[in-house]
């Protein structure tokens, strides 16, 4: 079962409320090919998982996922809850944060397969990609 | 792992959990309300001495409960929901 606690994940200070951009960042948490979906997608897959290391990841990111777009919206003004390793994580892992509710993204479709190669092949790979690709998101979101 | 008395203090988790999310839903819409916050704070204490009790005989049930310093034993199998058709 899920619990959540009463602070965002990453403390945000919006300076500038922008709607247009509230709108968008929602339908990437809520839209018919947001987080939420990827969230359902990475527990569903849990479920087939046979490497326990596997699964744990799993379902933790889809639990992560699924957190932190419920923690978005608070009372009118854009609040962000991003935490930087798992923007990463789930990116790499086939996820996407652009606006793309038109074009189904197809590589959602083999997430195990990537995690089990990246979890259980590359782990060097894995964490020199990861600090990486943190460096990069850190600027972004800066 | 899951062993009988382990089962039977998961129970009591259950029991007195379901009771803390009644009772939360209840105070959501009626925050004024002082037997149901009573009520709350009765079955809260519950609640977590249950919590307690299972944590310190079969293992963490809570990702930031876990105490192990040699082995990250929150992904092992089985979960508590899994090898129960029998």
């Amino acid at each position: 079962m899920w619990k959540y606690e009463k602070r965002l994940q990453y403390p945000v200070n919006i300076s500038q409320p922008n709607p247009k951009m509230a709108q968008f960042i929602i339908s990437q948490y809520g839209g018919p090919d947001g987080e939420m979906g990827a969230s359902m997608r990475y527990l569903s897959q849990r479920f087939s998982m046979p490497y326990k290391m596997a699964k744990g990841t799993l379902t933790d990111i889809g639990i992560s996922v699924a957190i932190r777009s419920l923690s978005a919206p608070g009372s009118g003004r854009l609040v962000l809850s991003l935490t930087p390793i798992l923007i990463v994580a789930h990116i790499i892992l086939g996820g996407s944060f652009h606006f793309h509710t038109e074009n189904r993204n197809p590589a959602a479709r083999i997430q195990p397969l990537r995690l089990t190669a990246i979890l259980l092949i590359f782990p060097k790979m894995l964490s020199a990609c990861l600090s990486k690709i943190k460096n990069r998101t850190l600027q972004r979101f800066s | 792992m899951m062993n009988s008395t382990c089962n039977a203090l998961l129970n009591q988790v259950y029991q007195t959990g379901f009771a803390v999310d009644d009772a939360i839903l209840f105070l959501d819409t009626h925050p004024c309300d002082t037997a149901a916050l009573a009520y709350y704070q009765q079955v809260r204490a519950l609640y977590n001495n249950a919590v307690q009790t299972y944590e310190a005989q079969c293992g963490p049930l809570f990702m930031t409960d876990v105490n192990d310093a040699s082995y990250w034993i929150w992904s092992n199998d089985p979960w508590p929901w899994e090898g129960r058709c029998n």
